[in-house]
Order: structure tokens, then sequence, then C-alpha cells
């Protein structure tokens, strides 16, 4: 899957622009492989809707080509491109019942009667929504809603489904709930998911892969953990989970691919992996994940090599960790997590400590 | 003051509004071919009249065919002209949309002053197609806004899914589209309708005799010999405004308790 | 282009074009009519050619060559629709005119060339040029007369504007009468709808249900059949009178129909849902929280109205206001019906024009100020108040 020979969808170099001046897809190549479910990653407005849209038929790109199994696809019809689709407000149709909702796509591809009933009776006991068959949209709850338009967007056995930030109008505990049988209606189905969110929790678990979006352009590609663990740029690194970033200037540089920080709210030097050529004196964010910070105890002589001295500033409980912020400057400060339970230490405002990471696990990006 | 004052004047206000209507109701009734009150006595002859003359059952017959015409030309372009300003951002959509309202603002008498002149020039005055042309082109605005109204409350994402799941264009808006908009398309149809039923300026500069409209008829007898065969015809069209309104109120109603019905969530 | 936007453009062309096609150009037609001038040199073209060159000295008669022109013209041309049709145009500019061309026409066969002197010897009018000045003076394919004319002004021989005699000059009266009426049938429509609609607002969802049936039907009902309800009610014979000479009010009939009072009564009659109408959505909107809160803090009744609800209420009374007054600019059938001569709008003279007299020039004249009438309220409204047009109906 990671190396896919023919991909099942592919972009190449496809523009979009609404209004002729600024492209909201800029350069998009995008290969998606059969089987996989791809998330497409981003904040509001960088271009992940109007991708999916393309790629349904509901726009046309501006520049370049999309191609599907091997054909391009551009002048195929919505309705002819067999894409099955669910969308944040789940748009059910309103004046028929689950069961009609269900039937319709099937009707519309002229399946006899009897196959009918039998598919989209089949199709809800997958959801596990058998007995509201005859019910309408409106008397639904939001989790019901949300399952009859994946029952829907299934029911036809499509070549590919397409979903729009669908869990975005479920609270947290139900769209967990929903994460989980998306993900279980992949591996049953074994079908092909393109999903647009901009939760990055989601895509962390959901996801084979991730496209990061920003600006119109994709800004890095690849496995859950890759994207987590070895982000290409600042925006990645700051957009998938939580990271500090923290003023820096470079005061030396290595061949092993790894260079000395000064960090101007600390004044210390840490060692932090780089992946772009950067100069002594240039100034940099240095980005070090919470998780990753280790701390000492300044009574402790000694402590590990490249460790900094400083104070808590604030203390921030969680119930299971607790968050510890470091530095003077909010908007620069270093935060780190301590577990909290019965063993652990009680930290306090004022505490000094000796602060701490491993050298690859931080990343050094220009500003 | 005030705790009376306002209701008996808003009382006096709506009388003087619907009073005149329902005098003519015993007026056509009466034995007598005075028109006064009271009605020295009762009976049908106005009616027997109107049912029997040649020239109102010619002008019910016309009112009524180049009513159903308008209301159906009216409804369906008036309805996939809305559904186009509605479904995309064009250039030039602000202009198309003063365009199509400005029957609504011009006088009808310059609308019809400019009708008469053009289709004597084409050859459609003095028929019914042309006050069909007419009626149409000053209903279908009523049209447009009632249906647009109506798509505003539309989920665009409705039409989507549908396309999504495999519903040609034109299906996906009959099954989809149609059923949602459905009491805006009814209710500017009725008054498509309802406005050629009562039309009468264009109607006195491009019909002849043989197209008479009712209201021209009206008019013609009004201005030559006053007679209560009149208001017969008045009733009878009284009594068919009641119906347009008592089916515009219905789907109306019905729209408002679609439309507060439990919510998606 | 892209497909979406395509789409549209098909859905809205059939509409667009019918409207085109139907309205927008004939009203363009319309009003090029009022500035349109064949009629002379279509009857007399050798005529106008050869006055092309004379230059009117204020009495002297033009050259031999003009007057066999003219002869010409008469022989040659057609002698009946057109030469009716010029004879009409010239008459509409100088009464006395049609008789003098009726004159020459008649004895054109009978006379013999010099036709300079010929011709003035049985139609004495000839022998000066005023006659020639005015052909002269009309022989340009556009003109500005009829729209002079709807103003009350015409052109003198010598090219200078003034006033049209006092025995013609109707239309500045005409203009005026129609935006007085127009004023007062709105300015009746407020007074009466705007405390109605308020007392309707303040009802019950159910009663108000009810109580707006009361404006729904009037509303629906046709224009014709209510303005038809008060000829008879207003006749001499009519229920009114009956009533009030049997409760002994009056001695004998009120002369109500045909009269200035019958036309606002019955204007205001029709026209008084469609201000009812939308100033209530704008008052059930409001709701009485306002006036609660300014009660609340301690004003008395009548400045709270004064201060707090007339200023919120004001836009739904403008925009009712500018829809009647729009609509009874335009008012025909009512006061074709239950008015006299005097009470006629501008409409009605656009109606004999077109279809009595059969000057379009005239017609179209009217209809182009009429318009531009409308077009300015339409202006001044959107100025007044952005949110205009919000619906006519409620
Ligand atoms: N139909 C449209 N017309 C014009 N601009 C649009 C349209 N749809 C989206 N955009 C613009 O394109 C950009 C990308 O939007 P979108 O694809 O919806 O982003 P996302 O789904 O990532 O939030 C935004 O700036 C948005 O305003
Ligand atoms: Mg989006």
């Amino acid at each position: 899957m990671s190396n896919p020979v023919e991909p099942f969808v592919m972009f190449r170099n496809v523009d979009k622009s609404y209004d002729g001046k600024t492209n909201v897809v800029d350069g998009l190549d995008l290969d998606i492989a059969k089987g996989e479910f791809l998330t497409l990653l981003g904040p509001s407005g960088s271009g992940k809707t109007t991708t999916l849209m393309m790629l349904a038929g509901f726009e046309a790109p501006s520049a370049g080509t999309i191609q599907f199994d091997g054909k391009p696809i551009t002048d195929v019809p919505t309705y002819k491109r067999d894409f099955g689709m669910v969308f944040q407000n789940y748009a059910l149709f309103p004046h028929m019942s689950v069961a009609e909702n269900l039937a319709f796509p099937l009707r519309m591809r002229k399946v006899a009667k009897p196959d009918i009933t039998a598919k989209v009776k089949k199709t809800l006991d997958i959801v596990q929504l058998g007995h509201l068959a005859d019910r309408k949209p409106g008397q639904l709850s939001g989790g019901q809603a949300q399952r009859v338009a994946l029952a829907r967007s299934i029911v036809f056995d499509p070549k590919m489904v397409l979903m729009d930030e669908p869990l975005g109008a479920l609270d947290k505990q139900l769209r967990e709930h929903m994460q989980l049988e998306i993900k279980r209606l992949h591996h049953e189905l074994d079908i092909t998911m393109l999903y647009v969110t901009h939760d990055q929790t989601e895509a962390l678990t959901m996801s084979d892969r991730i496209a990061v979006f920003n600006d119109g352009k994709i800004q890095q590609i690849g496995t859950p953990s890759q994207m987590y663990g070895s982000p290409q740029n600042k925006f990645v690194a700051g957009f998938m989970g939580e990271n500090n970033a923290l003023n820096g200037r470079i005061s030396s540089t290595g061949e092993d691919g790894l260079v000395s920080v000064h960090l101007t709210d600390f004044d210390a030097d840490m060692k932090a992996v780089s992946k772009e050529p950067l100069q002594i004196g240039d100034t940099v964010k240095l980005m070090v994940r919470p998780e990753r910070v280790r701390l000492v105890e300044k009574a402790d002589a000694g402590g590990p090599a490249g460790a900094f001295a400083c104070k808590v500033t604030d203390t921030i409980y969680y119930g299971d960790h607790v968050r510890l912020v470091f530095g003077a400057d909010l908007n620069n400060a270093l935060t780190t997590r301590v577990p909290h339970d019965s063993g652990s230490r009680d930290w306090a405002k004022g505490d000094a400590v000796l602060v701490s990471w491993e050298p690859r696990a931080a990343i050094v990006f220009q500003p | 003051m005030m705790r009376f004052g306002l209701p008996i004047f808003s009382g006096l206000v709506l009388f003087f509004l619907v009073s005149p209507i329902f005098v003519i109701f015993p007026l056509s009734l009466s034995s007598s071919s005075v028109l006064t009150l009271p009605v020295p006595g009762y009976s049908l002859q106005w009616y027997e009249d109107f049912f029997f003359s040649e020239r109102w059952l010619l002008a019910t017959r016309n009112s009524f065919i180049v009513g159903f015409a308008t209301m159906f030309i009216a409804g369906l372009l008036g309805t996939m002209a809305a559904f186009g300003l509605h479904a995309s951002e064009f250039r030039g959509k602000k202009l198309v949309l003063g365009a199509m309202s400005l029957p609504m603002v011009v006088p009808l008498i310059v609308t019809a002053t400019s009708m008469f002149l053009a289709f004597s020039i084409v050859g459609i005055a003095n028929s019914l197609w042309g006050l069909i042309v007419a009626h149409t082109i000053i209903a279908a605005p009523y049209v447009v806004i009632t249906v647009l109204a109506s798509l505003q409350t539309f989920d665009m994402n409705l039409l989507r899914a549908a396309l999504s799941l495999g519903a040609p264009p034109v299906t996906a808006f009959r099954e989809i589209v149609l059923p949602m908009i459905m009491p805006g398309v009814i209710a500017g149809a009725i008054f498509a309708f309802a406005t050629s039923f009562d039309e009468l300026v264009i109607a006195i500069f491009i019909t002849g005799p043989g197209q008479f409209t009712l209201p021209r008829q009206m008019f013609a007898g009004l201005r030559e010999f006053m007679s209560p065969t009149i208001s017969a015809a008045a009733v009878i069209m009284v009594v068919l405004s009641f119906v347009f309104l008592f089916i515009t109120e219905a789907v109306r109603r019905r729209g408002e308790r679609l439309k507060s019905s439990p919510a998606e969530h | 282009m892209n497909g979406k936007s395509k789409m549209s453009w098909l859905l809205v062309a059939p509409l667009l074009i019918l409207v085109c096609v139907g309205f927008i150009i004939p009203i363009g037609y319309t009003l090029i009519k009022a500035i349109k001038n064949p009629e002379i040199t279509a009857a007399l073209p050798r005529t106008t050619s050869a006055l092309e060159n004379w230059e009117w000295d204020g009495k002297s008669p033009p050259p031999e060559a003009v007057y066999e022109a003219l002869i010409a013209d008469i022989e040659q041309g057609d002698r009946g629709r057109n030469y009716g049709s010029m004879t009409r145009r010239l008459n509409f500019e100088q009464s006395g005119s049609r008789s003098i061309m009726m004159k020459a026409r008649r004895i054109a066969d009978k006379i013999e060339a010099p036709y300079a002197v010929s011709l003035p010897e049985a139609v004495p009018e000839f022998g000066d040029g005023d006659i020639w000045q005015l052909i002269k003076q009309n022989s340009n394919p556009y003109t500005a007369r009829y729209l002079l004319r709807a103003m009350d002004l015409t052109v003198t021989l010598d090219g200078s504007i003034e006033r049209v005699a006092s025995d013609q000059a109707i239309f500045v009266d005409l203009f005026k009468r129609t935006f007085v009426i127009s004023i007062w049938v709105t300015v009746l429509c407020v007074f009466l709808g705007y405390p109605t609609a308020f007392w309707m607002s303040t009802l019950s969802d159910r009663a108000a249900g009810y109580v707006m049936l009361l404006v729904l039907i009037p509303f629906w009902t046709s224009i014709l059949v209510r303005t038809t309800a008060w000829f008879i009610l207003l006749q001499r014979e009519g229920p009114i009178n009956a009533a009030l000479l049997g409760t002994g009010l009056v001695d004998e009939p009120l002369r109500m129909i045909f009269t200035r009072f019958a036309v606002y009564i019955a204007m205001v009659h029709v026209l008084l849902p469609f201000f009812i109408l939308p100033i209530y959505s704008v008052m059930k909107r409001l709701g009485m929280e306002y006036v609660k809160a300014a009660a609340s803090l301690g004003a008395p009744p009548w400045r709270q109205f004064v201060t707090v609800y007339l200023p919120l209420s004001m836009p739904g009374v403008a925009a009712g206001a500018v829809i009647v007054f729009m609509l009874s600019v335009g008012f025909y059938i009512t006061p074709a019906l239950v008015g006299g001569l005097q009470d006629q709008m501008v409409s009605y003279y656009i109606a004999f024009y077109a279809n009595q007299t059969i000057n379009l020039g005239m017609a179209s004249s009217l209809a182009v100020l009429l318009l531009l009438f409308t077009a300015a309220t339409i202006a001044i409204a959107k100025k007044l108040l952005p949110e205009t047009g919000s619906g006519i109906r409620a």
C-alpha cells in the first residue's frame, strides 16, 4: 500500500480558482491507493473541501488532471462517478424515510425492487439501525442521522467513499464512537476512503495516511507516525499534535544533522535536528513535544548533559496529568506534561528544575 | 381612550376593507335591475344571464385558458430561472434579476402600451397567445421571488448528495429539489394565475372582442350599460379569489408546519 | 465559464429571453416612438428636401421650386394614409394646419404653374411663409416636440421654446394632479393602515390569523371587482345614497360617483392591503419588547410610542408607503371608472392617446415621463431606505 504501482486516484498538478485570481488549490499532486484510508487534514479554508469537490465532480479543476482507475474523470459527470459521499450536515432527504433514503441510489441504478429491499435491510443492519427504517430524518438523533448517511453512501457498493468533516456536528463522545465505527466499516468493506477533517486527533487515529493541507498546498503526506514523529516543516510540526515552538539562534552546526541552538528566552544552548540548510547566527524556531521534555529536580546534582535550569511559572491540572509552564513570556513559553498519580511529585509555582530533551526529539525550522 | 379607540378604529378600517366586497353578494341575487339595498326580493336571474350569455361564457373560458397557460408557463420558466439564479454565482446575476423584476415596477399602462405596439407588429395582438405572453411576463417575477425565497432554506448539499448517489441532474431536481420547494412553486403559480385572472389594463390594449377575458368583459359592461349581470360576474370572481387565498394559505401553513417539525438533532 | 454557471445561464435563459423580447425591447421601442417624427418626410419627401436650403425671414414664402415640389408630392405620393398622418401631425403642432393641407390636396389637380401664384390664390395661407416654416421645422426624422408638449411647451416658428396656449396646457396640471392624488392616497393609507397594523400586531397569533384574512380577502380580490363594488355603491341610486335617504340624513341623493371623492375612496380601498401587509410583518418582528423596555424606564405611553416604537417601525412605513405611491402613480382602471374627467391621471391620457386619437408620439412621451417619475421614486426610496423591495407579500 505504501508504494502503489498504479494509484487508484491520481491528482496531477491540479489548480482550482473560483475568482480567476487566487488558487485555493495550487499545484496539487496526490495519489490514493486502492483500499486506502487517506485523510486530508488542514485548517479551515485550506482547500480540503475544494479538493474533495473536484474529485466528486461538483467543481471542475482550473488546470491539471484527475485520474481515477487509470482514466481521466474530469469529463465524467458526478452521477456517473459512483462515489459515495457523506456530508457534515448529513444531507439526508427530509421527505423520504430512512429506508427510502437508502433505496434512492439503488433506484437510480435500476436495481430490481426485491433486491433493493434486501440490500437496504442488510446495510441498515451493518450500521445497527434496522429498527429505524421507517423513520423520517427529522426524527433521528445526530448520531443516528450520521449513521444513516454513512449507510446511504455505501449501500450501492461505490468505488470509493468521500467524507467531508462527517463528524463535525457531533459531540465529543459520539464523535469518538463514530470514528471507530467508520474505521470498522473501512476494514469490513475493504473500500477506499477519502476523509476530510480539521481535527488532527481524528486524522491520527483513523488514517492509513494523512495529507496536511495549508494554503491550497500539501505540506506533507505520510503515515500518522511519520507525520507526528518527523514533521517536514514548521506548519506540520505545529499542526500535528501539541508542540512547543521556542525562539532561538543557531550557535553551531554539525555533520550528523544536529545543530546547537541558543534559546533566546531561556539563555541556554540545546541540540536539535535540522532538516533545512542553516547557517550559524540564523534565527530559528525550535520545536519539541511536551511529552518529550524531561525534568530533573535541581537538587539532584548535575543532571543529564545539555540540561538547563529554570523555574516553573505555572501549573495546570488536567486530571491524568499536570502541565508545567516555563518562561516568562506566555506566547513563547515551554510546556511539559508530567504524569499525575499517587506516587508522583507535586510541582508548584517557583520550583527550580533542570529541563532537557533527547537531541533527536527536537527539530529546528526557519521561523 | 386608547384601550377602546384603537380596536374600534381598526375594526372600522377592516370593515371598510371587506364590506364592499360582501355587498355585491346580495346585490347579485336581487330581483330588481336597480342595484340598491335593501334588495326588493331575491332571484337567480343575473346568474342565469351570466351562464346563458355567449359573451360571458366566452370571456370565462378565455380567462381560464389564459390563466392556466400563464400559470404553467410562468411557473415553469420562473422556477427554472429561480433555480438558475440560486445555483451559482455568475457574472451579470444582479443584472438578470433586475431585468426580470422590471415588469413589477414599470407602470402597467406603460407595459400595456409597449406590448400593444410591439405585439401588433409581430401579429400576436388580438390573440390569446399575445395575452398569455404578456401575462407570463408580468406574473413570472412573482414566481421567481417566491421560489427564490423557498430555495433560501433549501440545502444545496441535498442536491449534491442526490447527484453523488447517481441521480442525473433532471431526476435529482424532480425527486429532491422540487418536493422541497413545492410550497414556493405552488404559491408562485397560484399568484401567477390570480395575476392573469385579474389583469385588465393589458387586456384592454391587446384584446379584441373575441379574446375578451372576464375583467375585460366586465369593464366593457361597466362602460356601456350597467347591467346587474356584472354583479353576478363580480361575485364569481370574488369566490375564485377566495379559492386562491384558501389554497395559498393552506400551502403556507403546511410549509410552516414542515419547518417547525423536529430538527435534525 | 464553468459548468455551474453554464447551467445557471441555461435555466435563466428562457425567461430572460421572453422578458427581453416581450417586454424590454417593446418598452425601448415605445421610448423611441416618443422622439420619432417620420410623418412629414414620408408624405412630403420632395417638399422637405426643397425646403432644406430655404431660410425663413419671418414672412416671405419660399421660391417656386418648393411649390412645385409640394404639388408633385401631392400628385405622385400616396394620397391616403401618409398624407392623412402628415396633416394630423401638422395640426398637432398648429391647429388649423390640417384643413390648409387638405385644401391644397383638393385643388392640386386644378391649378396651373407657376404654383407660387396659383396656390396662394386658391388657399391664401400658402401666400406667406408660416405654413412652410412649420413643414420645414418638422421635417427632421427625430423631434423633441412630443416630450416638450408633455410638459406644456412648444416650439414657435422662429425656433424658440415657450408655453403652449392656456387652453392646451393640460399636462403639467395632469402630472401635478397625479402626484397630489398619489400623495393623498399614500397619506390616507398610512393614516388608516398604521394603527390597524399595530393593533393586529398586538393580537395573539390565532386571532391575528383570522383578522389577517380580512386584509387578505381584499388583497386577493381583483382590483376591477373592488372598483366595481364602489362603482355600484356610489351610484346615485346606489346602496349608500339609499341608506342616507332612508335615514333622513340627506334630502336628495349625493353626487358621489365620478368625483375626486370616489377616486380617493376606491384607490385607498384597493391599495390599503399593500400597505398593511408589509408594515404588519415589520411590527410583528418588532414585538412589544421595546415599548415594554421604555415603559420600565418610566416613559409615559405616548412618549414610549413616539421615541421608541415610531422610529423602529419607520422602515416598514416607508417601504409600504413607497409601494402604495408607486402603484398609485400608475393607476388607470379605478380613476377611469369612478372618477370624472377632471380626476384622471397620467395613465388615462396614455391610454387615450394610444387607443383613441392614435397619437403614439404623445402616448410615448407621457409614458417616458411616467417611467422617469417612477424611476425617480424608486431611486429616492433606495436612497432613503436601503432595505426596500423586501416584498409586497407579507
Ligand atoms: N464556491 C466557492 N466560491 C468561492 N470561493 C470559495 C468557494 N468555496 C470555497 N471557496 C474559498 O476557497 C477556499 C478554500 O475553501 P475550502 O475548500 O472550503 O476549504 P476547507 O474545506 O479546507 O475549509 C476558501 O478561501 C474559501 O473561501
Ligand atoms: Mg471544508
